[in-house]
């Protein structure tokens, strides 16, 4: 059964505050008001310097269960958001790979599930370890993404996004972070740019709690379990406002929803996962035993959730 | 007169006051001009409102009626009609100070 072993994040040093963006985002005074009032973001992290390689090593930098195992990794997945996010043919992946020492393990991309895709990742990672059936191979899931462009740091009216990195060391079999369930649902219906489509927006917005809620329910009874045996929720840091009323839709108390790190960080594309699993674990939020979603939803649209045991 | 008369009109008032108010904002919000409302109007389907503009349609009334709107229990039966959205704001607003 797939198993997180060990989680490292990083965040760059530097704060901006959502005031300090209004203008590079073209946001309003109202707007701005929004964000902070409603949607509780209030500031993000940035490295304007850092490219993405230093991103991506700075969030494997922390993970000391790597080190003196490179060579039991067998695969290195760099889970993100963004289709594109260098030019051909840089591959900051295999120049990580390189500067980590794992230059043999099978190194590749997962993408097309936007911020949803760190799940997949995980999923794909333990899977790929289970059938190679090695006790001893380890993978490596990377999260990390620039802030490049406007799209890549605003959806309007709902979330900015911030950078941020995690590395997370994933085997066949484990007892520290045990996955015991995973519900996806992929609804390409709702793919295309939304501030171009004012009715596929509006559509996407209406459907978006239900679909979310189906999945974090779906995996909620692929584990066996009821949603009182679910400790807690580690969510994406997409804004607190859709998450307080996903909470009440479904019954689960906001107080339970990990949503700490929203105004801290803002919305860190696929990092989110690993970015509140660690202030869970560094918190003692989590005792062994303890049940937990991690739940994401990615724009196009995929809507995906796991059950873990701690 | 008891209590709950006095509450009861006063959230009359105020409700009367947030759809008046609403009528003046909602093309603001939506920067265009808008058809007269009633309480059956439609936020989304009619008037082309979405989740961000209904957000910022708040805090636009919490200004024009100098009130604090406790939005944390809004949920999309709030957000249907002008007449659910009326009902709210009253019900949920506090005075500023």
């Amino acid at each position: 059964m797939t198993a997180i072993e060990a989680v490292a994040t990083y965040l760059p040093d530097q704060r901006v505050s959502i005031e300090d963006l209004a203008g590079r985002l073209g946001l309003r005074p109202i707007q701005i008001k929004l964000f902070r009032r409603f949607l509780g973001l209030s500031q993000i992290r940035l490295d304007p310097a850092g490219t993405l390689l230093d991103l991506l090593l700075a969030g494997a930098a922390g993970l000391d269960a790597l080190r003196g195992r490179e060579h039991q990794v067998r695969y290195v997945l760099y889970a993100r958001t963004l289709p594109v996010v260098v030019p051909y043919p840089l591959n900051p992946l295999h120049e990580l790979c390189r500067a980590l020492g794992l230059d043999r393990a099978v190194a590749f991309t997962v993408t097309h599930h936007a911020c949803a895709t760190s799940l997949l990742a995980v999923d794909i990672a333990g899977r790929l370890l289970a059938a190679d059936g090695e006790p001893d191979a380890l993978a490596l899931v990377l999260t990390g993404e620039k802030t490049f462009t406007r799209d890549a740091q605003l959806v309007p009216g709902t979330s900015i996004f911030g950078e941020g990195a995690a590395a997370c060391l994933v085997r066949a079999d484990g007892h520290r972070d045990r996955l015991l369930s995973y519900a996806t649902a992929t609804k390409g219906e709702f793919d295309g740019r939304l501030e171009d489509l004012p009715e596929l927006a509006a559509r996407y917005e209406q459907e978006y709690p239900d679909s979310l809620a189906e999945v974090l329910l779906a995996a909620v009874a692929q584990a066996g379990l009821t949603l009182e045996e679910i400790s807690l929720i580690l969510p994406h840091n997409v804004n607190v406002v859709s998450w307080q009323r996903l909470s009440r839709k479904i019954g689960f108390p906001v107080d339970r929803v990990l949503l700490d790190n929203v105004p801290v960080t803002g919305h860190a594309f696929c990092a989110d996962s690993f970015l509140n699993y660690a202030t869970a674990r560094d918190r003692g939020l989590l005792r062994p035993g303890d049940r937990y979603l991690i739940a994401a939803a990615g724009l196009g649209a995929t809507f995906s959730a796991m059950v873990f045991e701690h | 007169m008891e209590e709950g008369t006095v509450t009861a009109q006063l959230d009359t008032v105020l409700r009367q006051r947030v759809f008046d108010s609403i009528g003046v904002l909602l093309p603001k919000v939506l920067s265009r001009e808008t058809p007269a409302i009633s309480d059956s109007t439609q936020l989304m389907s009619e008037l082309g409102l979405r989740s961000a503009t209904m957000l910022e349609l708040l805090l636009e009334l919490e200004e024009d009626l100098e009130v604090q709107i406790d939005v944390e229990d809004i949920d999309q039966g709030d957000m249907n009609t002008v007449g659910d959205l009326a009902d709210f704001v009253a019900a949920h607003a506090t005075t500023d100070g």
